[in-house]
């Protein structure tokens, strides 16, 4: 893929909600571009679309009208099929409450993404170890989400926001449930990230401590965004 | 090729196996409903396949072709048959018949303490061997006049050993001897000798039975000539013997067998159902996450189906078991229900119980169908 070529590429893209005239436009013509080795983050208030826009770009919901393209591609021409598996080998997604799977093991959330990708069985098990490692969570690696605390859950939704090597990584209030210490710890995490392998990170927060983290900050509105300082949102 | 173990204990994770394990109590629920299921089903199985094999028993091991009774009297234990032994001459002089024993036996009862208690009484001796007892356990096989030999069933429940006396129509009788493979369910087979069946089975100058060896190929004409010949008697071929004594069993007996059958797989497919789905829905976000980040329909189907599988097999294993500790206790105390459970009676149970899991995967796989993966950006 060309240096040049959008990670995404959003046009004119609109979400409503309901029909008639119960009908909520939850986004509102939004058009953005996320580079490879940038990281931007969407902010803006409680209810202003950040979700909606951020459901729209991991494809797991589909705009009302506009134009999505990943790396090129136009989503809009892939069968639901198709988006999952662009979903696992293309996307890394953060949630919020770490959103790991309460019967498996640190280790094993990790692997489970990489298994869904067909992935060697013996490079699963490497990569899985290597990533724990990375996130200083060696000691974790057979402990259930239940024994860790939020930050080790949180850093272990990060390695499995990496297993598979995605270009993208969505991260939906990554700090939301982390103290501020920790929430910067995962914060520089995202962005080594960005800076070291050239991925996208696209980060909805309205979280302020991560401005001065961010490659690009998008204000989001009432469904519309624009582009801000850092420095502007501050003050 | 993959070792079967790889399905329990795979190289990959096994989600379905880790979702069963992190709620032991749910999982025993559901194992606990398809053995509660596969036991009933195997137990009511192989009572009615042993009653079966039982009622079949002594007629086969008679030998004969044909059995010769009173027109209507069609089976054993449900009616009486008394026959002039004069049709004996007429029994002979049909081509095809080879040899003509009369037979004495009937449904009757011993006093035991003051106790009545039912038998089928058969005159058997060293000079008239056809009709004797399958196989001897203890004691004398041919009993002289006064004597008695009982099935180990009876003698078991009856607590009778050889050396007891026992009130045999109205005289008294010493048990010489125990036999075996004379429980009928019911009720089980004694012999005394053959010349006091001929003086107390029936009146003078009758016989119950007449048991008709035949030339080789001969049995079907032999069976038809009788018929034809209006002699007073009713030919019938000894599968029909078996067919007839098991109808009555079959008429009272496998509608019920029936009607227990289908609640216990009802049982079993709704214990698993409910588990699974509870669990499915306990875990509906979770299955939305692994949409989310990427996984096919397959792969969540797949999952919930061998949750259901794993149960299933568990609780087919545990119920397998179950039934051979219940036969083992069942043989010991309640000697007459005896179990013929066979592989085909285990293969039969264990499709059943695979329905089950299918039955029961429907459900909770068309609630993941309709989880929105969305879901994952939705604070928990």
């Amino acid at each position: 893929m060309n240096q040049n070529t959008p990670l995404i590429e959003l046009t004119l893209v609109s979400k409503d909600y309901g029909s008639g005239k119960l009908t909520v436009r939850a986004v509102n013509q939004v058009s953005l571009k996320v580079m490879p080795g940038e990281m931007v983050l969407l902010s803006g208030p409680s209810g202003s679309g950040k979700t909606t826009l951020l459901s729209i770009v991991g494809t797991l919901l589909r705009p009302t009208s506009g134009t999505l393209f990943m790396a090129g591609k136009d989503m809009a021409a892939l069968s639901l099929k198709e988006l999952a598996e662009m979903r696992l080998r293309t996307f890394g997604f953060i949630f919020q409450d770490s959103n790991l799977i309460s019967s498996l093991t640190a280790f094993e959330n990790v692997k489970l993404v990489m298994e869904l990708a067909h992935a060697n069985t013996e490079v699963v098990s490497r990569r899985a170890t290597e990533l724990l490692t990375r996130f200083h969570l060696g000691h974790r690696v057979n402990n259930p989400p239940s024994q860790m605390s939020i930050g080790e859950r949180q850093r272990v939704a990060i390695a499995r926001a990496l297993a598979n090597n995605p270009k993208l990584i969505l991260a939906d209030e990554p700090t939301g449930s982390l103290d501020s210490k920790t929430g910067r710890e995962v914060m520089l995490e995202l962005k080594e990230l960005t800076r070291s392998e050239g991925r996208g990170v696209l980060v909805a927060s309205h979280d302020v401590r991560l401005f001065s983290t961010a490659d690009r900050i998008l204000w989001m509105e009432d469904g519309r965004v624009e582009s801000k300082r850092a420095n502007e949102l501050l003050t | 090729m993959a070792s079967p173990l790889a399905f329990f204990f795979p190289k990959r994770i096994s989600l379905a196996r880790k979702n069963l394990l992190q709620d032991k109590v749910r999982l025993l629920i559901s194992v606990g409903g398809v053995a509660f299921s596969t036991t009933l089903i195997l137990l009511l199985i192989g009572l009615y396949q042993g009653v079966n094999h039982l009622l079949a028993l002594y007629v086969e091991k008679v030998g004969v072709e044909v059995w010769v009774a009173q027109p209507g009297a069609s089976d054993f234990t449900g009616t009486a048959s008394f026959l002039p032994a004069s049709a004996e001459t007429d029994l002979l002089s049909i081509p095809g018949v080879s040899k003509v024993t009369p037979f004495y036996g009937r449904r009757s009862s011993f006093d035991i303490g003051g106790k009545a208690v039912a038998t089928f009484l058969v005159g058997f001796d060293e000079n008239h061997t056809v009709a004797g007892p399958i196989n001897m356990v203890s004691g004398k096989r041919f009993p002289a006049e006064g004597e008695i030999i009982v099935d180990e069933v009876f003698a078991k429940i009856n607590h009778i050993y050889v050396g007891d006396t026992v009130g045999v129509l109205g005289e008294p009788h010493k048990v010489v001897g125990i036999s075996s493979g004379g429980n009928v369910f019911l009720l089980q087979y004694s012999f005394f000798s053959y010349g006091e069946a001929a003086k107390t089975l029936v009146p003078e100058g009758m016989v119950n039975f007449f048991l008709v060896n035949t030339e080789a190929g001969k049995a079907q004409s032999v069976m038809d000539t009788i018929n034809e010949k209006h002699i007073g008697a009713e030919a019938l071929l000894a599968t029909t013997v078996i067919k007839n004594n098991k109808e009555l069993v079959e008429k009272s007996f496998l509608p019920i067998i029936f009607v227990l059958t289908i609640i216990g797989f009802c049982i079993g497919s709704a214990v698993v159902a409910i588990t699974i789905y509870s669990a499915t829905i306990e875990r509906a976000r979770e299955f939305g996450i692994i949409k989310a980040l990427g996984a096919p329909g397959m792969f969540l189907y797949s999952t919930v189906f061998q949750q259901s599988l794993i149960s299933g097999a568990l609780g087919y294993f545990l119920g397998v078991g179950l039934v051979y500790l219940i036969s083992w206790a069942v043989e010991l105390y309640i000697p007459q229900f005896v179990m013929d459970i066979s592989w085909v009676e285990m293969t039969g149970t264990a499709l059943a119980v695979g329905f089950m899991c299918v039955l029961a995967s429907y459900l909770p796989i068309s609630r993941i169908n309709r989880i929105d993966p969305a879901v994952v950006f939705k604070a928990n």
